[in-house]
Protein backbone atom coordinates (compact mmCIF):
# COMPACT_ATOMS: atom_id res chain seq x y z
CA UNK A 1 0.00 0.00 0.00
CA UNK A 2 1.57 2.95 -1.32
CA UNK A 3 2.27 5.55 1.24
CA UNK A 4 0.78 9.29 1.80
CA UNK A 5 3.05 12.06 0.78
CA UNK A 6 3.91 14.92 3.42
CA UNK A 7 1.12 16.93 3.14
CA UNK A 8 2.87 19.57 2.24
CA UNK A 9 4.60 17.40 -0.74
CA UNK A 10 0.66 16.41 -2.01
CA UNK A 11 -1.05 17.49 -5.33
CA UNK A 12 -2.36 21.51 -4.46
CA UNK A 13 -5.87 22.00 -4.30
CA UNK A 14 -7.44 25.40 -5.72
CA UNK A 15 -9.21 26.24 -2.65
CA UNK A 16 -11.49 28.94 -4.37
CA UNK A 17 -10.86 32.71 -3.63
CA UNK A 18 -11.99 34.64 -0.82
CA UNK A 19 -13.77 38.16 -1.31
CA UNK A 20 -12.08 41.51 -1.55
CA UNK A 21 -8.29 42.53 -1.46
CA UNK A 22 -6.79 39.28 -0.84
CA UNK A 23 -7.82 37.68 -4.08
CA UNK A 24 -5.14 37.45 -6.96
CA UNK A 25 -5.46 41.13 -9.11
CA UNK A 26 -6.21 38.81 -12.28
CA UNK A 27 -8.87 36.36 -10.55
CA UNK A 28 -6.98 33.42 -8.96
CA UNK A 29 -7.43 32.59 -5.89
CA UNK A 30 -4.59 31.63 -3.21
CA UNK A 31 -4.16 28.12 -3.33
CA UNK A 32 -2.20 26.36 -0.08
CA UNK A 33 0.82 24.29 -1.52
CA UNK A 34 2.29 23.18 1.78
CA UNK A 35 1.81 24.03 5.65
CA UNK A 36 3.96 22.14 7.89
CA UNK A 37 4.38 22.82 11.94
CA UNK A 38 7.93 20.72 12.65
CA UNK A 39 7.44 18.10 15.18
CA UNK A 40 11.17 17.88 15.54
CA UNK A 41 14.16 20.21 14.95
CA UNK A 42 15.16 20.03 11.47
CA UNK A 43 18.10 22.17 9.37
CA UNK A 44 15.76 23.14 6.34
CA UNK A 45 12.25 22.78 5.33
CA UNK A 46 11.54 22.48 1.50
CA UNK A 47 8.19 22.96 0.08
CA UNK A 48 7.71 21.47 -3.23
CA UNK A 49 5.30 23.00 -5.91
CA UNK A 50 4.08 22.87 -9.78
CA UNK A 51 5.92 25.23 -12.17
CA UNK A 52 2.71 26.47 -12.67
CA UNK A 53 2.93 28.60 -9.63
CA UNK A 54 3.96 32.02 -10.61
CA UNK A 55 3.31 34.16 -7.17
CA UNK A 56 3.97 32.36 -3.68
CA UNK A 57 2.96 33.42 -0.45
CA UNK A 58 5.08 31.91 2.68
CA UNK A 59 4.03 32.91 6.25
CA UNK A 60 5.91 31.43 9.35
CA UNK A 61 6.75 31.57 12.72
CA UNK A 62 10.08 30.09 13.08
CA UNK A 63 11.78 29.47 16.28
CA UNK A 64 15.10 28.78 17.19
CA UNK A 65 16.91 26.96 20.29
CA UNK A 66 20.17 28.36 18.66
CA UNK A 67 20.89 31.84 17.43
CA UNK A 68 21.30 31.78 13.76
CA UNK A 69 19.24 33.30 10.22
CA UNK A 70 16.87 32.35 7.95
CA UNK A 71 18.00 32.16 4.56
CA UNK A 72 15.92 31.67 1.39
CA UNK A 73 17.06 30.04 -1.45
CA UNK A 74 14.64 28.61 -4.87
CA UNK A 75 14.86 25.27 -6.60
CA UNK A 76 17.53 23.81 -4.08
CA UNK A 77 20.38 26.62 -6.13
CA UNK A 78 23.22 27.06 -3.87
CA UNK A 79 24.74 29.32 -5.87
CA UNK A 80 25.77 33.09 -6.00
CA UNK A 81 22.76 34.03 -7.20
CA UNK A 82 20.90 36.23 -5.20
CA UNK A 83 20.96 40.06 -4.28
CA UNK A 84 19.30 41.24 -1.83
CA UNK A 85 18.68 44.83 -0.28
CA UNK A 86 17.22 45.51 3.71
CA UNK A 87 15.96 48.29 5.61
CA UNK A 88 16.50 46.93 9.22
CA UNK A 89 14.45 48.95 12.57
CA UNK A 90 16.40 48.34 15.52
CA UNK A 91 15.28 50.21 18.39
CA UNK A 92 15.80 54.22 17.01
CA UNK A 93 18.12 52.93 14.49
CA UNK A 94 17.04 52.53 10.92
CA UNK A 95 19.92 51.15 8.57
CA UNK A 96 19.74 49.78 5.12
CA UNK A 97 22.07 47.36 3.26
CA UNK A 98 22.79 45.58 0.01
CA UNK A 99 24.19 42.14 -1.03
CA UNK A 100 24.73 40.86 -4.04
CA UNK A 101 26.33 37.75 -5.36
CA UNK A 102 24.80 35.67 -2.14
CA UNK A 103 24.37 32.00 -2.03
CA UNK A 104 20.48 32.77 -0.49
CA UNK A 105 18.65 35.76 0.42
CA UNK A 106 19.38 36.22 4.32
CA UNK A 107 15.91 37.06 5.81
CA UNK A 108 15.26 40.16 8.33
CA UNK A 109 18.00 42.41 7.19
CA UNK A 110 21.01 39.33 8.14
CA UNK A 111 19.36 39.50 11.82
CA UNK A 112 19.78 36.99 13.77
CA UNK A 113 16.90 34.92 16.07
CA UNK A 114 18.43 34.74 19.25
CA UNK A 115 19.15 32.11 21.62
CA UNK A 116 15.01 30.67 22.32
CA UNK A 117 13.54 34.01 20.14
CA UNK A 118 11.60 33.69 17.03
CA UNK A 119 10.88 35.75 13.88
CA UNK A 120 7.50 36.04 12.09
CA UNK A 121 8.68 36.20 8.32
CA UNK A 122 5.66 37.13 5.09
CA UNK A 123 6.96 36.91 2.10
CA UNK A 124 6.47 37.08 -1.51
CA UNK A 125 8.17 35.86 -4.51
CA UNK A 126 6.97 36.29 -7.83
CA UNK A 127 8.98 35.02 -11.25
CA UNK A 128 6.11 35.47 -13.76
CA UNK A 129 8.07 34.31 -16.87
CA UNK A 130 10.61 32.26 -17.90
CA UNK A 131 13.58 34.42 -19.24
CA UNK A 132 12.77 36.86 -15.76
CA UNK A 133 14.40 37.05 -12.93
CA UNK A 134 12.61 36.12 -9.40
CA UNK A 135 11.76 39.21 -7.15
CA UNK A 136 11.29 38.54 -3.87
CA UNK A 137 9.95 40.82 -0.84
CA UNK A 138 9.28 40.28 2.81
CA UNK A 139 8.24 41.64 6.17
CA UNK A 140 9.93 40.41 8.94
CA UNK A 141 10.13 40.56 12.50
CA UNK A 142 12.49 38.83 14.83
CA UNK A 143 11.89 38.61 18.69
CA UNK A 144 14.85 37.97 21.16
CA UNK A 145 12.38 36.25 23.31
CA UNK A 146 9.22 34.77 23.50
CA UNK A 147 8.64 35.99 26.27
CA UNK A 148 10.19 39.57 26.44
CA UNK A 149 9.84 42.31 24.31
CA UNK A 150 12.99 43.32 22.27
CA UNK A 151 12.75 42.91 18.45
CA UNK A 152 13.84 44.33 15.36
CA UNK A 153 11.48 44.78 12.04
CA UNK A 154 12.65 44.74 8.61
CA UNK A 155 11.87 44.96 4.98
CA UNK A 156 13.71 42.97 2.44
CA UNK A 157 13.84 42.53 -0.97
CA UNK A 158 15.46 40.15 -2.99
CA UNK A 159 16.58 38.53 -6.61
CA UNK A 160 17.01 35.12 -7.72
CA UNK A 161 19.06 35.80 -10.89
CA UNK A 162 18.04 32.06 -12.42
CA UNK A 163 16.21 33.66 -15.66
CA UNK A 164 16.25 29.64 -17.27
CA UNK A 165 13.73 27.87 -15.10
CA UNK A 166 10.26 28.35 -13.13
CA UNK A 167 10.25 28.16 -10.08
CA UNK A 168 9.59 24.54 -8.45
CA UNK A 169 10.41 24.62 -4.68
CA UNK A 170 11.00 26.97 -1.97
CA UNK A 171 13.46 26.41 1.15
CA UNK A 172 14.39 28.10 4.41
CA UNK A 173 17.57 27.25 5.93
CA UNK A 174 18.86 28.00 9.17
CA UNK A 175 22.50 29.57 9.28
CA UNK A 176 23.21 27.45 12.54
CA UNK A 177 21.15 25.08 14.93
CA UNK A 178 18.13 24.26 13.72
CA UNK A 179 14.49 25.10 13.39
CA UNK A 180 12.94 24.47 16.71
CA UNK A 181 10.00 22.39 16.86
CA UNK A 182 6.62 23.80 16.59
CA UNK A 183 8.10 26.37 14.19
CA UNK A 184 4.86 26.73 11.59
CA UNK A 185 4.88 27.39 7.88
CA UNK A 186 2.50 28.22 5.52
CA UNK A 187 3.00 28.06 1.65
CA UNK A 188 0.53 29.70 -0.55
CA UNK A 189 0.66 30.00 -4.91
CA UNK A 190 -1.41 31.93 -7.23
CA UNK A 191 -1.01 31.30 -10.38
CA UNK B 1 -12.70 31.63 -12.27
CA UNK B 2 -14.11 30.51 -9.38
CA UNK B 3 -12.12 27.68 -7.55
CA UNK B 4 -13.01 24.29 -5.93
CA UNK B 5 -13.66 24.28 -2.64
CA UNK B 6 -12.18 22.18 -1.10
CA UNK B 7 -13.64 20.90 2.67
CA UNK B 8 -12.26 21.36 5.54
CA UNK B 9 -11.64 17.37 6.48
CA UNK B 10 -8.80 17.50 3.29
CA UNK B 11 -6.74 19.32 5.82
CA UNK B 12 -6.26 17.70 9.14
CA UNK B 13 -4.48 20.12 10.48
CA UNK B 14 -4.07 22.95 8.06
CA UNK B 15 -6.27 24.65 5.87
CA UNK B 16 -7.08 26.99 3.31
CA UNK B 17 -7.28 30.53 3.67
CA UNK B 18 -10.36 31.65 4.73
CA UNK B 19 -12.65 34.34 5.56
CA UNK B 20 -12.73 34.80 9.08
CA UNK B 21 -15.01 37.85 9.47
CA UNK B 22 -15.46 41.62 8.78
CA UNK B 23 -17.07 44.51 9.06
CA UNK B 24 -18.09 48.15 7.20
CA UNK B 25 -19.37 50.76 9.77
CA UNK B 26 -22.74 51.83 8.21
CA UNK B 27 -21.97 54.72 11.46
CA UNK B 28 -19.01 55.87 13.46
CA UNK B 29 -17.85 53.80 16.21
CA UNK B 30 -14.96 53.65 18.56
CA UNK B 31 -13.87 50.75 17.09
CA UNK B 32 -14.37 47.65 15.54
CA UNK B 33 -14.39 44.12 16.76
CA UNK B 34 -14.14 41.08 14.93
CA UNK B 35 -14.85 37.63 16.52
CA UNK B 36 -12.16 35.11 15.67
CA UNK B 37 -12.59 31.22 16.08
CA UNK B 38 -9.56 30.17 18.09
CA UNK B 39 -9.16 27.40 15.47
CA UNK B 40 -6.95 30.04 13.75
CA UNK B 41 -3.25 30.20 14.15
CA UNK B 42 -2.50 33.14 11.33
CA UNK B 43 -4.78 36.07 10.82
CA UNK B 44 -4.41 38.16 7.97
CA UNK B 45 -6.41 41.62 8.46
CA UNK B 46 -6.80 44.37 5.91
CA UNK B 47 -7.98 47.89 7.41
CA UNK B 48 -9.39 50.77 5.55
CA UNK B 49 -10.33 53.12 8.18
CA UNK B 50 -11.23 57.22 8.46
CA UNK B 51 -10.75 59.35 11.51
CA UNK B 52 -13.82 61.37 12.24
CA UNK B 53 -11.90 63.68 14.70
CA UNK B 54 -8.16 65.18 15.24
CA UNK B 55 -5.23 64.25 17.07
CA UNK B 56 -5.78 60.05 17.16
CA UNK B 57 -3.82 57.04 16.66
CA UNK B 58 -5.50 53.57 15.26
CA UNK B 59 -4.87 50.68 17.99
CA UNK B 60 -4.62 47.09 17.23
CA UNK B 61 -5.66 44.58 20.19
CA UNK B 62 -6.22 41.03 20.77
CA UNK B 63 -9.09 39.25 22.73
CA UNK B 64 -10.08 42.43 24.32
CA UNK B 65 -6.84 42.84 26.00
CA UNK B 66 -6.09 46.32 27.21
CA UNK B 67 -5.17 46.32 30.18
CA UNK B 68 -2.23 43.69 30.75
CA UNK B 69 0.46 45.95 29.05
CA UNK B 70 1.58 42.74 27.57
CA UNK B 71 2.36 44.84 23.83
CA UNK B 72 5.30 45.83 22.07
CA UNK B 73 6.41 47.22 18.85
CA UNK B 74 8.83 48.58 16.72
CA UNK B 75 8.32 50.18 13.59
CA UNK B 76 10.15 52.11 10.96
CA UNK B 77 8.35 55.48 9.77
CA UNK B 78 9.56 56.71 6.19
CA UNK B 79 8.24 60.32 5.70
CA UNK B 80 9.78 62.32 2.48
CA UNK B 81 13.52 61.53 3.17
CA UNK B 82 13.11 60.85 6.83
CA UNK B 83 13.48 57.73 8.14
CA UNK B 84 12.77 57.03 11.80
CA UNK B 85 12.64 54.16 14.24
CA UNK B 86 11.38 53.60 17.47
CA UNK B 87 10.41 50.99 19.98
CA UNK B 88 7.62 51.09 22.21
CA UNK B 89 7.31 47.89 25.42
CA UNK B 90 4.77 47.48 28.09
CA UNK B 91 2.04 49.07 26.13
CA UNK B 92 -1.79 48.30 26.27
CA UNK B 93 -2.38 48.18 22.70
CA UNK B 94 -0.06 48.16 19.28
CA UNK B 95 -0.24 51.74 17.94
CA UNK B 96 -0.41 51.11 14.62
CA UNK B 97 0.80 55.14 13.56
CA UNK B 98 3.71 56.92 14.53
CA UNK B 99 2.31 60.15 13.83
CA UNK B 100 -1.55 60.83 15.16
CA UNK B 101 -3.81 61.34 12.18
CA UNK B 102 -6.48 64.55 11.44
CA UNK B 103 -10.03 64.45 10.84
CA UNK B 104 -10.87 62.83 7.74
CA UNK B 105 -7.43 61.11 7.07
CA UNK B 106 -7.68 57.69 5.89
CA UNK B 107 -4.99 54.68 7.00
CA UNK B 108 -4.73 51.45 5.50
CA UNK B 109 -2.77 48.75 6.70
CA UNK B 110 -2.53 45.01 6.22
CA UNK B 111 -1.07 43.02 9.16
CA UNK B 112 0.00 39.18 10.10
CA UNK B 113 -0.68 37.77 13.56
CA UNK B 114 0.28 34.67 14.32
CA UNK B 115 -0.04 32.15 17.54
CA UNK B 116 1.40 29.34 16.94
CA UNK B 117 1.33 27.30 19.99
CA UNK B 118 0.32 27.79 23.46
CA UNK B 119 3.23 28.84 25.36
CA UNK B 120 4.50 31.26 22.78
CA UNK B 121 2.93 35.02 22.13
CA UNK B 122 1.20 36.32 19.55
CA UNK B 123 3.74 38.05 17.09
CA UNK B 124 2.67 40.46 14.28
CA UNK B 125 3.45 42.42 11.44
CA UNK B 126 2.16 45.13 9.70
CA UNK B 127 2.22 47.48 7.00
CA UNK B 128 0.58 50.43 6.66
CA UNK B 129 0.13 53.72 5.13
CA UNK B 130 -1.71 56.26 6.16
CA UNK B 131 -1.65 60.64 5.34
CA UNK B 132 -1.74 63.00 8.36
CA UNK B 133 -1.24 66.36 7.25
CA UNK B 134 -0.87 65.86 3.63
CA UNK B 135 2.33 64.38 4.54
CA UNK B 136 1.71 60.78 3.14
CA UNK B 137 3.82 57.93 5.31
CA UNK B 138 4.61 54.85 5.29
CA UNK B 139 5.27 52.70 8.01
CA UNK B 140 6.20 48.94 8.95
CA UNK B 141 5.69 47.49 12.50
CA UNK B 142 6.99 44.04 14.19
CA UNK B 143 4.72 43.61 17.71
CA UNK B 144 4.41 41.10 20.29
CA UNK B 145 1.12 40.28 22.08
CA UNK B 146 2.37 38.66 25.42
CA UNK B 147 -0.24 36.79 26.16
CA UNK B 148 1.31 32.93 25.91
CA UNK B 149 -2.01 30.85 27.58
CA UNK B 150 -4.75 32.35 24.99
CA UNK B 151 -5.24 32.03 21.34
CA UNK B 152 -6.64 34.21 19.05
CA UNK B 153 -10.39 34.86 20.10
CA UNK B 154 -10.82 38.57 18.46
CA UNK B 155 -8.84 41.51 16.71
CA UNK B 156 -10.06 45.23 17.34
CA UNK B 157 -8.69 48.03 15.73
CA UNK B 158 -9.65 51.06 18.29
CA UNK B 159 -9.35 54.84 17.92
CA UNK B 160 -7.28 56.65 20.43
CA UNK B 161 -9.94 59.27 20.63
CA UNK B 162 -13.04 60.25 18.61
CA UNK B 163 -14.26 57.72 16.34
CA UNK B 164 -13.83 55.83 12.95
CA UNK B 165 -16.02 57.28 10.55
CA UNK B 166 -19.00 55.43 8.48
CA UNK B 167 -17.36 53.36 5.41
CA UNK B 168 -14.36 52.30 7.53
CA UNK B 169 -13.97 48.62 6.11
CA UNK B 170 -12.36 45.78 7.93
CA UNK B 171 -11.56 42.24 6.46
CA UNK B 172 -9.78 39.08 8.47
CA UNK B 173 -9.08 35.80 7.02
CA UNK B 174 -7.40 32.93 8.96
CA UNK B 175 -5.18 29.66 8.60
CA UNK B 176 -5.49 26.97 10.47
CA UNK B 177 -2.48 24.70 11.96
Amino acid sequence: MPQALPRYQRKPRVIGRPSGLAQDAIGNGWTLLGYKRLGTAAASITFPFPTGFKELWLICQIIKATSGTVGLTINADGGTDYDKQYLLGNSTGVTGARATGQTSIVLAGSQAIPDAGAGLYSIRVTKELAGAKALVSAGCAVFADLATDALVVSGDAGIWSNTADLMTSVTLTASAGNLAANSVFWLLGSL
Amino acid sequence: MLGTLVPLSAFADASPLEYVGGAVLAAAADSVTIPVNPVYTMLFIEFYGINDGNAKSLYLRFNGDSTSTTYSYQSINATSTTIAGARTTGANQIVLSADTLDASVWQEFTAICVKSTAGTAGQVLVQSAYDPAATIKLELDGAQWGNTSAPFTSVSVVASSNNLAAGTTIAVYGLRG
